[in-house]
């Protein structure tokens, strides 16, 4: 893959339920996953479902941690920790 | 540890009888069936009941179906959406994107999360957890499954919520299902059975497991009633019955002489006699009698409708239109095979309960084995008499058999022990014609007459003639 001539935007917003040991390693996850990106710009919102239960309810997440992929293709969704990385990026098309 | 189980009552009828009071409070109660078996509706009656008092209560479902629980309760005249908007009741719909992707573990953290936010939103005291097991399956390892379990069962016990949680399980045996642990981490637990037999379908409930506390152990009918689950009450033993009374004339004259006076009150009286032999007549008698006395009668008709019968009556002299324009007489019409037992005992009860009878009479018992099963006959007909006799109301039932024989096989469904009064109608072919004879074989606890009388049914009604089969024939 390379760099700058296809760089693309991410809206992402990731659910976790505070210190949770799953919610725990999606956000490891995430993060290593950006930081393997550096080409792409992501934007990510971090919901913790302890502080803010109505955000999940309103967008009917129920599942913890969950990945909501806002843009591109909007409505997506990726439920776990994220280990299997494969499965996200291709969910991503990275 | 507690040392005394305290209870919260579930308001559903009959149940709270079973439970001895209700579900344990701060409990674990788990509603066990197979599919279509009443589990959700049994949760959602209790949340429902529990709001209208004032116990704000959720509803966490993970079954497709919040819409279907909507439509539940407008069935059944339940004004969900307003207990919703007063804050005493949420429907929490815990759904999955059935287009998400998975990418690692997951676990319910996240539920309970939402849920804490609504039970501290609402000050819930009383939570439904439907269908688990739906979510439980998506992680697809066992362990996991049950550790995830495990953690639910904990959170809510350290809540202090009174909870019920619906496990479907096969052949209602939570024992060989996935989710064995339960059985020993419940409070308590109510099976509940669907089944069908020789074509009607039939619901049983009964506990199998309460701790710390004593429990009916039979199995009850229940029936989904236009008002919500009805548990139909416990048989009990002949001891609550109260004892007979004075007599009601029978309307039939020259009969209540035979019978030290008339039909007892509290007592059961069966007319039975083959087709034609005028059972039906006999039961009208009665009806129009007692009415015209101030007293009042439910007749249960498994054979004709209210108005065809009441036009039948008018040939033999039996005006049965006034009772009915005064509300003293009520006619409860219905096809024995149009629906299951429990729903025949709750017509029947309901129909007992609005109206508050003296006498309740049902033609033909015989046709109560269209109801399914000679078993089935015999349990609604024994729960039927033994409600009357509980409630001290006089019951009369005709019965039809089919020859000869009927002396041998008085009410075909081994009813005899709670019948105290029994008359047999024959038509009897004596100098070329037909006569009608009547007899009466039992009558407890008085003394009766012993002999055959003719009797005859005239545009007057039906009437004995003076004397016994003897003088008859010196006429």
């Amino acid at each position: 893959m390379t760099a700058n001539s296809n760089k693309k935007r991410y809206s992402l917003r990731l659910f976790v339920a505070g210190n949770a040991p799953n919610s725990r390693i999606a956000r490891k996850n995430l993060e290593h996953l950006l930081a393997k990106h550096p080409e792409h710009e992501f934007e990510v919102e971090v919901v913790d479902l302890n502080v803010q239960p109505e955000v999940a309810l309103d967008q009917g997440v129920f599942i913890s941690p969950a990945l909501q992929i806002l843009e591109p293709n909007s409505g997506g969704i990726v439920y776990g920790n994220l280990s299997q990385k494969e499965v996200l990026e291709k969910v991503l098309n990275l | 540890m507690v040392t005394q189980t305290l209870k919260t009552p579930t308001k559903i009828r009959g149940l709270d009888e079973i439970l001895n009071g209700g579900v344990p409070t701060g409990g674990l109660t788990l509603l066990n069936g197979g599919p279509g078996a009443g589990k959700t509706l049994f949760g959602l009656e209790f949340l429902m009941r529990g709001a209208q008092q004032g116990i704000p209560g959720i509803l966490l479902t993970f079954e497709e179906h919040e819409d279907a629980l909507h439509h539940y309760a407008t069935t059944f005249g339940w004004d969900i959406v307003e207990l919703e908007n007063r804050g005493f009741l949420s429907i929490i719909r815990a759904r999955f994107d059935p287009e998400g992707f998975l990418s690692g573990d997951f676990d319910l953290g996240g539920i309970l999360a939402i849920l804490r936010h609504k039970i501290e939103t609402l000050a819930a005291k009383q939570v439904v957890i439907d269908a688990p097991d739906v979510f439980l399956r998506l992680l697809d390892n066992r362990v996991k499954e049950r550790a995830e379990l495990y953690k639910l069962i904990n959170w809510l016990h350290d809540q202090k919520l009174t909870t019920l949680m619906t496990v479907k399980a096969d052949g209602g045996d939570i024992a060989r299902s996935d989710y064995e642990p339960l059985d020993y981490l419940a409070d308590c637990i109510i099976q509940l059975d669907q089944r069908v037999i020789e074509q009607v379908t039939t619901r049983r409930v009964r506990v199998s497991k309460y701790r710390g506390s004593a429990h009916g152990r039979n199995e009850y009918p229940f029936a989904m009633t236009d008002q919500g689950i009805w548990i139909i009450p416990i048989t009990e033993t002949q001891l609550s019955h109260v004892a007979l009374g004075e007599a009601f004339p029978t309307g039939v004259a020259g009969l209540d002489v035979q019978l030290s006076g008339g039909y007892l009150r509290a007592s059961c009286n069966l007319v039975t006699g083959a087709s034609g032999t005028g059972k039906t007549t006999f039961a009208a008698s009665f009806a129009r009698t007692s009415t015209a006395n101030g007293k009042r009668v439910f007749y249960i008709n498994f054979e004709e409708s209210p108005d065809s019968m009441v036009s039948c009556m008018l040939s033999p002299g039996i005006d049965l239109r006034p009772a009915l324009e005064n509300g003293s007489l009520r006619f409860l019409s219905v096809m024995p095979e149009a629906q299951g037992i429990e729903e025949h005992l709750i017509q029947a009860f309901r129909g007992i309960e609005e109206l508050k009878p003296d006498i309740v009479i049902v033609d033909a018992i015989s046709a109560c084995r269209r109801m399914g099963s000679r078993n089935s006959a015999f349990d609604y007909l024994l729960r039927l008499i033994d409600h009357c006799k509980t409630k001290g109301i006089t019951s009369l039932l005709t019965n039809l058999t089919d020859s000869v024989k009927e002396t041998q096989e008085i009410t075909g469904i081994d009813l005899s022990s709670m019948i105290d009064t029994v008359i047999i109608l024959r038509n009897v072919e004596q100098h070329g014609q037909f006569e009608r004879e009547l007899s009466v074989l039992k009558a407890r606890g008085r003394q009766h007459s012993n002999k055959v009388h003719e009797f005859q049914i005239t545009n007057q009604g039906v009437s004995l003639l003076n004397s016994g089969v003897e003088a008859a024939h010196d006429r």
